[in-house]
């Protein structure tokens, strides 16, 4: 087990060092120079170069990632253009409420997806069912934004439960975005939960468990279930992923000061070492999720962890 | 056995996903803050009694001691000379000043200067005021001018205000005197900009970081920055004009324009900077709501490449010019918060005229289109529309331009970055945009002289007897011949046409009608520490 995680660990490098070159790469072509996006419609020529030579914006490509690189591999995320504070300040003030914000969408996303799934599963084709698929097809189709905002309209102006904005209320500013954002995830949760119990309790054995007589209860949560897990396991961690880097809109509309809103800020104003910064860290997160959810596999169904070598 | 494993994994996880939630919450609040300076605030308790949503309007302002103010955009920096945001001049306002500042009628006054005389054109020699103290506790003294003008000079964000301070001498420890290359009409104005606010001189040689600790004399304290959340003030004891009534500001920010109207209307806020048009019926319906919609310096206009044809063409920019109903724009992308604008500079600073200007007039519209000699169909254009609000502008435009003189226009919307790029090197045919400025020389420099060519000089004007009035208006010291030809200078631009003006964009805030002592100058600039709570 412990080789697999290095051997992971290791194949991670290469995949880090792809993704640098290439995002590098793709900014440098897109349009639109970071020295006259810094200072903005009333720039003279003499700043805009004064600027752009601050910056190292004149050397060549192949100087600038060079440099970009060396200082990576020392640690360092280099330092933003527009704040010129070290990016790695400015991820790590954010990076906290963002996994926050991924993990507590993930919990709702599936206390609501899970028995969604299984309960459309097991009466399939009956109003549960229809039901519990339309709920799912709602998260789906409801824009997080207006999700967000019919929330904040309810719960915060008309009840006063919870504040409108900000992370700066503990518990309580958490309980608004989550919900928003773990309504949205649910939907490709439930739906798979749905398909895969559906076909795990066609199987022979499930036929064989229930003709040993055990309570229908128990086919489902200790043998139905568990085989089930598999492929949902799998969507929870691609949504795990994409809510790390993807739950901008949310963090838009409740001003959660996550890294999401900061990258995309960094994109529109060719900030290229924050841009940098947040898709490394991403590039990390992604890379530890799909290891973790590998290694639930094995504590799911022994004969994956067999394969652990 | 396995079952057993099973089920104690999965108590595991809930359990560490409940533990991380707790966690989470605790670090999501401290980790992103970076206390600058001792007492760092609890930013739940700052809410001084707005923090709890009543939902039936702004909160009562009996007791308070904190005001908090709610803004759409984080400052890149809070460092004086490293950044010309808006976001940011806010924030330095209220811990820095300036030799001068600008009052609530765009007249330039002194703050750190207490008198001055101008032996000559080129001459200012500045009284400092005695016993200002820095938030450090050291006193402002000459050097300390010195030191912050020249680093204005060299930093490239704000070096465009250093350009007019020439010659800096410390006379004596209470006295500057300035010897400007050439009479500058525009110094006390530039004197005013946050690139200019004075810095202790030894922390300056040091090297500073005055992002993480903002030192001015400012009548606030910056305590805590919590990066992508607020910005935390306390008021300053020892300020040279007393201590400010307000004992707390606490800016937020929050990007969504909906969620700021709410956090107003639950109580969540004091103040909001920029609300959205759509929301201001209802915020003026609201009794505990105060609503503050008044001209700005901010003109916007069609930038049109003149290099390029047909806008070449003088009479076909005049007939666009008159053919744009400019009414129905300030209706359709600003709810009616905004004027109409014809002339080619804001009308808003002293010597300038509408005078010769086009205005809406579609007869005459198609009378100029005649006398330019072209044909609609060659004249068709992309307009480039860089947000949401110049996209409406744009439509309307398309409509009227297609309805009164059948030329067809297309719409292309492009990123903020894209979109300054393309215009200042000339890559475009027409754009929404806009200049906002203190003054009539600043944005006619800007805006008009051929030095800007490749910048903010966007419709890539190149008139040597413009920019001969440009530098005669810099030049001209004496205010009522500066006047003349402000005058002089703003008849001939006219004439040119060189752009089409749109509006004049209303500056909205609205705040809580408890909140008393509210000032907004047309420029944009608001003094928190005359603000107060009650009465």
């Amino acid at each position: 087990m412990i080789k697999f995680i290095i051997k992971r660990l290791v194949a991670l490098i290469p995949v880090l060092l792809g993704v640098t070159l290439l995002v590098f790469f793709i900014l440098d072509l897109a349009p639109g120079d970071p020295a006259k996006t810094i200072l903005g419609e009333q720039a003279r020529p003499e700043d805009i170069a004064a600027l752009r030579e601050e910056m190292g914006l004149n050397d060549p490509f192949i100087v600038r990632y060079g440099r970009y690189m060396f200082d990576l591999v020392q640690g360092d995320l280099g330092t933003s253009y527009k704040t010129r504070d070290p990016v790695g300040e400015e991820v790590w003030a954010r990076l906290p409420n963002t996994i926050t914000l991924a993990l507590t969408s993930t919990v709702v996303a599936i206390l609501l997806a899970l028995p969604l799934g299984i309960i459309a599963a097991i009466k399939q084709n009956t109003l549960f069912d229809g039901v519990s698929m339309f709920i799912s097809l709602l998260g789906i189709s409801m824009p997080v934004f207006w999700m967000g905002l019919l929330l904040i309209l309810f719960f915060s102006v008309k009840l006063g439960w919870f504040p409108v904005a900000g992370a700066d209320q503990g518990i309580k500013s958490l309980v608004l975005p989550s919900v928003a954002l773990g309504f949205m995830h649910m939907a490709a949760i439930a739906r798979t939960t749905r398909s895969s119990m559906l076909e795990t309790i066609r199987q022979d054995y499930i036929r064989t468990v229930r003709a040993k007589g055990l309570p229908e209860h128990e086919i489902i949560t200790d043998h139905a279930l568990r085989n089930a897990l598999i492929p949902t396991t799998t969507v929870i961690g691609l949504q795990i992923g994409q809510m790390l880097g993807g739950s901008v809109l949310t963090e838009s509309v409740f001003a959660w000061p996550g890294i999401g809103r900061y990258m995309i800020q960094s994109i529109q104003g060719r900030d290229i070492p924050s841009v940098m910064g947040c898709i490394i860290i991403f590039a990390i997160g992604f890379a530890l999720i799909n290891l973790l959810v590998d290694l639930i596999y094995g504590f799911i169904d022994p004969r994956i962890k067999a394969q652990y070598k | 056995m396995r079952k057993r494993t099973l089920r104690v994994f999965a108590t595991a996880m809930v359990l560490s996903l409940a533990a991380s939630l707790f966690t989470g919450c605790s670090s999501g609040n401290k980790q992103g803050s970076s206390d600058t300076t001792q007492g760092g605030a609890d930013t739940t308790q700052a809410a001084g009694g707005s923090g709890d949503a009543s939902g039936s309007g702004a909160a009562s302002s009996s007791g308070k001691d904190t005001l908090i103010i709610v803004t759409a955009n984080e400052t890149p920096s809070v460092t004086t000379n490293l950044h010309n945001a808006v976001a940011g001049d806010y924030l330095n306002r209220m811990t820095h000043n300036c030799l001068f500042y600008m009052d609530e009628n765009m007249a330039v006054q002194p703050d750190l200067v207490e008198s001055y005389e101008n032996p000559s054109d080129t001459e200012w020699v500045f009284k400092l005021k005695q016993g200002v103290k820095f938030h450090n506790g050291e006193e402002m003294k000459a050097a300390d001018v010195k030191a912050s003008l020249e680093l204005c000079k060299v930093s490239p964000d704000v070096s465009l205000y250093g350009t007019s301070t020439g010659t800096i001498e410390v006379v004596d420890d209470y006295t500057v005197k300035i010897t400007t290359d050439g009479p500058q009409s525009g110094l006390l104005i530039d004197l005013c900009h946050h690139g200019n606010a004075i810095l202790p001189a030894a922390l300056i040689e040091s090297g500073h970081d005055f992002n993480k600790e903002p030192i001015g004399t400012g009548p606030y304290k910056l305590t805590a920055w919590n990066k992508g959340e607020s910005l935390e003030f306390e008021a300053f004891a020892d300020y040279f004009k007393g201590e400010p009534p307000i004992k707390k500001v606490i800016w937020k920010v929050i990007p969504e324009g909906s969620s700021r109207t709410m956090a107003l209307e639950a109580g969540e806020a004091d103040l909001i900077v920029e609300v959205e048009n759509n929301d201001l019926s209802r915020l003026a319906d609201n009794s505990k709501v105060a609503v503050f919609n008044e001209g700005s310096t901010s003109h916007n206009f069609m930038m049109i490449n003149n290099e390029k044809a047909p806008f070449d063409n003088v009479n076909f920019r005049r007939a666009i010019d008159a053919a744009i109903d400019k009414n129905a724009i300030i209706q359709v992308a600003l709810n009616g918060a905004g004027t109409v604008a014809d002339s080619m500079v804001p009308d808003c600073f002293p010597g300038t005229t509408n005078e010769g200007a086009p205005t809406y007039d579609v007869e005459k519209a198609k009378a100029y289109f005649a006398e330019s000699g072209l044909n609609a169909a060659d004249c068709g254009f992309a307009l480039i529309c860089s947000d949401d609000t110049k996209l409406r502008v744009g439509q309307v435009i398309q409509s009227c331009l297609k309805e009164n003189l059948g030329i067809d226009i297309t719409l292309e919307s492009m990123d903020l970055a894209t979109y300054l790029d393309v215009t200042a090197t000339g890559d475009y045919d027409a754009a929404i945009g806009g200049y906002t400025s203190n003054s009539l020389l600043a944005y006619a420099q800007g805006v008009y002289h051929s030095d800007s060519i490749n910048a903010s000089n966007k419709t890539r004007t190149n008139e040597p007897e413009i920019d001969a009035l440009i530098e005669k208006i810099q030049a001209t010291v004496d205010q009522a011949e500066n006047e003349k030809i402000v005058t002089e200078f703003n008849l001939a631009i006219n004439e040119l046409c060189p752009q089409v003006p749109l509006y004049m964009r209303n500056n909205v805030r609205a705040y809580d009608s408890g909140l008393a002592g509210f000032n907004l100058n047309a420029g944009g600039n608001t003094y928190y520490d005359w603000m107060s709570w009650g009465n």
